[in-house]
């Protein structure tokens, strides 16, 4: 019997082999026995599709390189389509949304102006985990955005080497960027956290809209403010 | 124009690595990378069978979509995925989209970060000019310039490695699959997807 199996999984492999050769593309296959006597060659081919990897044993001290055939496909219409599109609609409806609110409702000023009493709102540390936070963010939001839209709005305009030469600072600068903005969430997480329990006053203060929509009137919100991190984040 | 391919005939490869060697040894290619490697399937069960996987130089090249800095290019003449090392910034992109796990990456950055990539490049060197030393640095020798096959493909021992042009590798491997069909095994090697049964097998399989 085992002649049979042998001639089944060669069947199988090399159709395998000719499918990547042919194609040219990504073809990986679901776990199948390949010894197993009911494995016909167009069930093989119907295992064909993106799924689990197909893998065997490697004698080089790499263990990665024993997977032979990984989906790299779906990894790739993630990167080039759907994160292109989640990525486009939501710059363009923020900066839609923003535009449209100014129109709306204009630059909202200081009802009575400045006052002249400056009194001390946050203190150091507070001042430090928010700018840290903030920075950092915008920082990881530009050298971030350049790996899925710099190749489509920069590179035309810098020309293929100097955008290389900043693609490749922008992501030492994303990955290092990226510890402070951890320690600045974290920081913020710690020193607000406590305010950040919703009470009477902000549920009044909710029910009135915050006074966003509203001149001359001003919602009494509690000094935690949170209805404010609900509105713009912990920070 | 010629479309350059790899073909591993999965009946032949013997798991010897030496086109892995053969590779490593050409283009001096840094320690803790491979660019071409030999995965046996099935390791030690009946219908075990090696393939030796590099670099597929896909038409529709996953890696060239998602590259970021768009570094990858098909030479002209023969089809070959080549990228350039200059403008490689050594995100890792290529590695997550490659279905083939070409791309490999030196730790050469801060705390172990990626390098520039690095990956079969059909023995077709770089951008730069044909062996051009810069190019033999970064990329390894250029073969193809020199009317070259790739050296794993040349030197596989029992050729179950074929290199060159798409249209002839896969006409000569299609032969040598009719001729397996055809042809009467050697006693005992259980290759030919025809056989029929010995009297005697044909006994044991009815009891």
């Amino acid at each position: 019997m085992t002649m049979s199996f042998t001639r089944l999984f060669r069947s199988g492999l090399g159709a395998l082999l000719l499918a990547a050769f042919f194609m040219g593309a990504p073809a990986s296959a679901q776990s199948v026995n390949p010894t197993a006597q009911s494995v016909k060659e167009d069930q093989l081919m119907q295992a064909l599709k993106p799924g689990e990897p197909v893998a065997g044993r490697i004698s080089i001290p790499d263990p990665k390189a024993a997977s032979l055939i990984q989906s790299g496909r779906d990894w790739r219409a993630f990167n080039q389509e759907t994160l292109h599109m989640l990525g486009k609609w939501s710059f363009l409806g923020m900066l839609v949304a923003l535009i449209a609110f100014y129109l709306l409702r204009g630059k909202i000023r200081i009802d009575s102006g400045r006052s002249t009493q400056r009194i001390l709102r946050f203190n150091t540390v507070e001042r430090f985990a928010h700018w840290l936070s903030a920075v950092s963010f915008i920082i990881l939001a530009i050298t971030g955005a350049n790996v899925t839209f710099g190749k489509l709005l920069l590179a035309p305009v810098m020309g293929p080497e100097a955008f290389a030469a900043w693609a490749q600072y922008a992501k030492y600068i994303h990955n290092y960027v990226g510890f402070a903005f951890m320690a600045g969430v974290l920081l913020v997480f710690l020193v607000w956290v406590k305010d950040n329990i919703p009470n009477a006053v902000d549920m009044r203060w909710f029910a009135a809209g915050g006074g966003l929509l509203s001149k001359g009137h001003h919602p009494r919100r509690s000094a935690s403010m949170a209805a404010r991190r609900l509105c713009s984040g912990p920070w | 124009m010629a479309r350059m391919k790899f073909l591993c005939d999965a009946d032949r490869c013997i798991e010897c690595n030496a086109c892995v060697t053969a590779c490593k040894n050409e283009h001096e290619v840094p320690w803790g990378i491979n660019r071409r490697r030999v995965v046996p399937i099935n390791d030690g069960k009946p219908g075990e069978r090696s393939v030796s996987m590099a670099c597929m130089h896909c038409t529709d090249a996953p890696c060239a979509s998602v590259c970021p800095v768009s570094c990858f290019y098909t030479t002209a003449a023969d089809a070959v995925v080549l990228h350039s090392k200059d403008l490689c910034i050594g995100c890792g992109y290529c590695f997550y989209a490659c279905p083939f796990g070409a791309p490999q990456y030196p730790k050469t950055g801060n705390f172990g970060s990626r390098g520039k990539m690095d990956k079969c490049t059909y023995c077709a060197g770089g951008p730069e000019a044909d062996n051009a030393s810069a190019e033999l640095d970064k990329y390894g020798r250029n073969r193809l310039a020199e009317g070259k096959l790739p050296l794993c493909a040349e030197m596989c021992s029992t050729k179950a490695l074929p290199a060159g042009d798409g249209d002839i590798i896969a006409s000569i491997y299609k032969e040598r699959v009719a001729k397996r069909a055809a042809t009467a095994p050697v006693h005992g090697a259980g290759r030919s997807p025809t056989r029929r049964p010995s009297p005697s097998e044909a006994m044991h399989e009815q009891a």
